[in-house]
């Protein structure tokens, strides 16, 4: 039996691509669709006619070069697997970069704000409900009874600790109350899908990327060859692509036992 | 200090001998060459800067007309300060409920120039309002009376009120020492205050925010007060200077907001209450553009809320303005100081600009 799979993400599905044409040979009875793009693409995307279609033509040509042709996704796939997308840790670690609730404020500096619950619970309920991510779980599910697995964004590099820009990730409150968010926000993300975790071999702490992993990411874009910054320490390389992929596709599979 | 400068009155000798005074006038100076042959559309310079805004640093503040102006500022490659800033990843109506993403901080509406005054004293440490005065209550939750509207839930203590306040006017503070320019919108001369200290408040209390009433009217402990036009004046002079304590070259420009009163606690009909109010705001700006060389003022008032130039430019509700009247009044503001860019005029989204005084029309159901 084969299994068609259609990838819809966001930059981190760079590392998918390149890591899917590594290891396709593995898997002769899959065949992967990706669509995608950078710089919002993924919500400029909209259900018509039975099908999730670009909000214009840059969202269009985006979903024409990584699908190689296509510039609408039907709903005739096995299986849908979403990527990244907005929902991601290091994000919510980065509200309190500058900002911090009354009870975690020991001394009032210009560098530090402070902000009320009501604020922050708005912010967080507002970064959970637009993101790609679960807007695009809807369409998929406006355009199919498919089923439909998500993999996160990937958990930053352990190596942002050690550039000055990423100070806030030492702010261990800030990390345990917003991964305390995290979770609750896949919770509610796993009502409508299966969420696939990051696999474990690719963590350390709990809640970083190994280092290795950001190592030679690429950007998405047309021949998948130019790299991140140096200093990016959210995406992740072709290797990690293949950890990931090669673990949801097992976990596409464990769901999908007939294809 | 009073700068007359500018001051050139009528009839001042010139060089050329001429019959009349009148003789030579440019045409925008008569109304039947400059007003009855046009219309909102055509009407030609209604506008000519005082002085070049182009590199300053900007702050803004005033009534809820002065988030368009802000906006398109931004919009335009002017440098508009925020020192208040909401979250990142988070924009748009969330940061606005919370009053960010709005002015240059995070003051919300600031309707009365005894208010900025207010605001300005407080930063440069010359008062300090008590906690009394400061703080209002209810059903266990807690609100700073003088922006309650940027706590739309309110607070969970008294203590997180006065964190915030501090924090606050620390930030405006160093606003008023970063900004080179200062533009207000004049937006009401209708206030409530406390009796004991003078304190102005940003609303009066009692008034619901998101369907929930924030503070109390106490007859005892509050005073309506409906300020003139000295008062106005005044009140923007000792802003002016406390700012230029700050910085000492800072320049100024003003409007008057076109919005009229969504109600008036004056025992008058409110469209009286409004042509009141707004006639002493505009003495006050033409006051103050008179004698202030760092004063500028821009004709907003005139081009949506007086009748000459065609048919009314407001909403149904003859309060908010419509989107595109307000983008052809900021073609005319960006005719004297064109986008910094190198692009095109662009004017922003409407919709989303947080008008607190429009609470009150609830009270009229």
């Amino acid at each position: 039996m084969s299994l068609n799979i259609c990838i819809l993400g966001n930059s981190h599905m760079a590392a998918f691509k390149l890591a899917w044409e590594a290891i396709k040979q593995d898997y002769p009875d899959v065949r992967i669709t990706f669509f995608g793009g950078i710089k919002g693409v993924v919500s400029r995307l909209h259900v018509e006619d039975g099908a999730i279609v670009p909000d214009n033509d840059r969202v269009r040509e985006s979903l024409l070069w990584t699908s190689g042709g296509l510039d609408r996704i039907t709903g005739d796939y096995d299986a849908f697997l979403l990527i990244g997308m907005g929902l991601s840790y290091e994000r919510l670690v980065h509200m309190f970069k500058n900002h911090r609730l009354p009870d975690m404020i020991e001394t009032l500096k210009h560098s530090v704000q402070p902000i009320s619950e009501s604020y922050l619970r708005a912010a967080t309920e507002y970064f959970y409900s637009a993101s790609g991510a679960v807007q695009n779980v809807e369409h998929v599910h406006a355009i199919t009874s498919a089923p439909v697995f998500y993999i996160p964004c990937p958990l930053v590099s352990e190596r942002a600790l050690d550039d000055a820009s990423y100070a806030y990730w030492r702010f261990v409150k800030g990390r345990d109350y917003m991964m305390n968010v995290y979770n609750s926000m896949l919770d509610r993300l796993r009502e409508h899908c299966t969420v696939a975790p990051q696999p474990e071999e690719t963590v350390v702490d709990g809640i970083f990327t190994k280092g290795k992993y950001c190592v030679g990411a690429v950007r998405l874009e047309k021949g998948l060859d130019r790299a991140h910054d140096v200093r990016d320490y959210v995406h992740m390389n072709a290797e990690f692509g293949e950890i990931s992929l090669r673990d949801a596709l097992a976990i596409i599979r464990k769901a999908l036992p007939d294809r | 200090m009073r700068d007359s400068k500018n001051v050139e009155p009528v009839g001042a000798p010139d060089t050329q001998p001429k019959a009349s005074p009148y003789m030579r006038l440019p045409d925008r100076q008569f109304w039947s060459k400059a007003v009855q042959p046009a219309d909102f559309k055509s009407v030609e310079n209604i506008y000519t800067k005082k002085f070049s805004i182009e590199g300053l640093d900007t702050a803004t503040a005033g009534s809820c007309f002065a988030q368009h102006v802000a906006k398109n500022l931004k919009l335009n490659g002017y440098t508009v300060l925020d020192l208040e800033p909401g979250l990142p990843s988070v924009a748009g109506m969330v940061a606005k409920r919370f009053g960010y993403d709005t002015y240059s901080a995070r003051y919300g509406n600031i309707y009365t120039t005894r208010r900025l005054r207010q605001l300005a004293e407080e930063a440069a440490g010359l008062m300090k309002p008590d906690a009394d005065d400061l703080v209002w209550s209810r059903a266990n939750r807690y609100w700073d009376a003088l922006r309650p509207s940027v706590e739309p839930k309110g607070l969970a203590s008294p203590q997180e009120v006065l964190l915030q306040r501090a924090d606050h006017v620390s930030r405006v503070r160093r606003l008023l020492e970063r900004a080179k320019l200062f533009v207000f919108t004049f937006g009401l001369t209708e206030a409530w205050m406390s009796r004991r200290s003078g304190l102005v408040y940003a609303q009066a209390p009692g008034t619901p925010i998101e369907g929930r009433l924030v503070g109390s009217y106490d007859e005892s402990a509050h005073a309506f007060v409906n300020f003139r036009v000295q008062d106005v004046y005044d009140d923007f002079v000792a802003f002016r200077k406390i700012a230029h304590s700050f910085n000492p070259e800072m320049k100024f420009l003003v409007t008057v907001s076109p919005v009229p009163l969504a109600v008036s606690a004056v025992d008058t009909h409110v469209l009286a209450a409004t042509v009141r109010s707004k006639a002493v705001l505009r003495a006050a700006a033409a006051q103050l553009y008179e004698d202030f060389a760092d004063v500028d003022y821009f004709p907003s008032f005139e081009l949506l809320s007086t009748p000459f130039l065609g048919a009314a430019r407001f909403e149904e509700d003859k309060r908010e303005v419509q989107p595109r009247a307000v983008a052809m009044v900021m073609r005319h503001f960006f005719s004297e100081h064109p986008p910094l860019d190198g692009k095109r005029l662009r004017t922003a989204s409407q919709e989303d600009v947080v008008c607190e005084e429009a609470l009150l029309k609830a009270f009229s159901k």
